[in-house]
């Protein structure tokens, strides 16, 4: 049984990108521009990461995807450990700065829909693909720094009583 | 006159490794001396790094596996370690309950993720002058 329309809280979108904004250039110095998911072009010659954190309450499940390109993720690191791209390891920087994108952009997920007063459980990131189904709301919001994008989508589904 | 964060004894407790080495850099930028700063994956090692020694400052992750951030400032909040160092809440985490336990708990401030490196030595500045 679907709950209620009135007890769901629809995501903002603008309020998310614009914290996700603020993410990528407080901690990664990225500073990217909006762009349209529908845009995005896979490359083969550079393949793109991906990161996933679940989340929820009693009421809702969801689940943050992030997708991003090889370029994009190796400024993000770089930016984040302040350090040049060429000094990073790259088995292991740009993945786990995906992974702490995952977990601080699911905590503005999750502070978008109320988590100063409802109690969000929130997963660990990783890089096992999650995924909702019958999801109720889908949220895509792209990302573009010098040709290499960034992706962040959002599935939730209520739980039924 | 300005305070000197050189000797400050500080232990990092994330169990991202990329959030270890962003914060142990800002700590190194804000004049700690690379030996005075420890690294721990989760509330376990943390807790195994206090035998060693106190520190004067922790900075610690709530969402860690095996022992998290809660249930570390439960463990020193009993004991009544936590009133020998300043613990320094680094998370993601905005719910107002579990933010008022954990400063029920004993900890000292809170580094809201995101957050620029400077906050970091503004941070220190705070505790060293409140000491």
């Amino acid at each position: 049984m679907q709950p209620d329309e009135r007890d769901w809280n629809p995501l903002n979108s603008d309020e998310l990108r614009s914290k996700v904004d603020a993410i990528l250039e407080t901690m990664c110095f990225v500073i990217a521009d909006p762009i349209d998911s529908a845009d995005i072009i896979p490359d083969a010659e550079s393949p793109s990461a991906k990161a996933w954190i679940s989340f929820g309450t009693d009421a809702e499940e969801g689940v943050l995807e992030l997708i991003a390109g090889e370029d994009f993720l190796l400024e993000a690191a770089s930016g984040l450990l302040g350090i040049e791209p060429d000094e990073l390891n790259p088995e292991l920087d740009p993945g786990e700065t995906l992974m702490e994108l995952a977990n601080i952009i699911g905590g503005e997920v999750v502070g978008v829909l109320g988590a100063e007063d409802t109690t969000y459980k929130m997963g660990l990131p990783s890089s096992t693909p999650k995924e909702i189904a019958d999801a109720r709301e889908e949220t895509d919001l792209g990302f573009d720094s010098m040709g290499s994008s960034f992706q962040v989508l959002v599935k939730r589904r209520s739980i039924a009583a | 006159m300005e305070s000197d964060l050189s000797k400050m004894q500080v232990l990092i407790v994330d169990d991202s490794r990329i959030i270890r080495k962003a914060v142990h850099k800002a700590v190194t930028q804000a004049g700690v001396e690379e030996g005075c700063i420890r690294e721990a994956g989760d509330g376990l090692e943390a807790l195994a790094a206090l035998e060693t020694s106190l520190p004067d400052i922790i900075f610690l992750d709530v969402h860690m596996p095996n022992m998290n951030g809660e249930e570390f400032m439960e463990v020193v909040g009993t004991d009544g370690r936590s009133e020998k160092f300043a613990v320094v809440i680094v998370s993601t985490e905005m719910n107002a309950k579990r933010l008022l336990k954990l400063a029920q708990l004993g900890a000292r401030t809170r580094l809201h993720k995101p957050f620029a490196p400077e906050r970091i030595r503004e941070i220190m500045m705070e505790i060293c002058n409140a000491a």
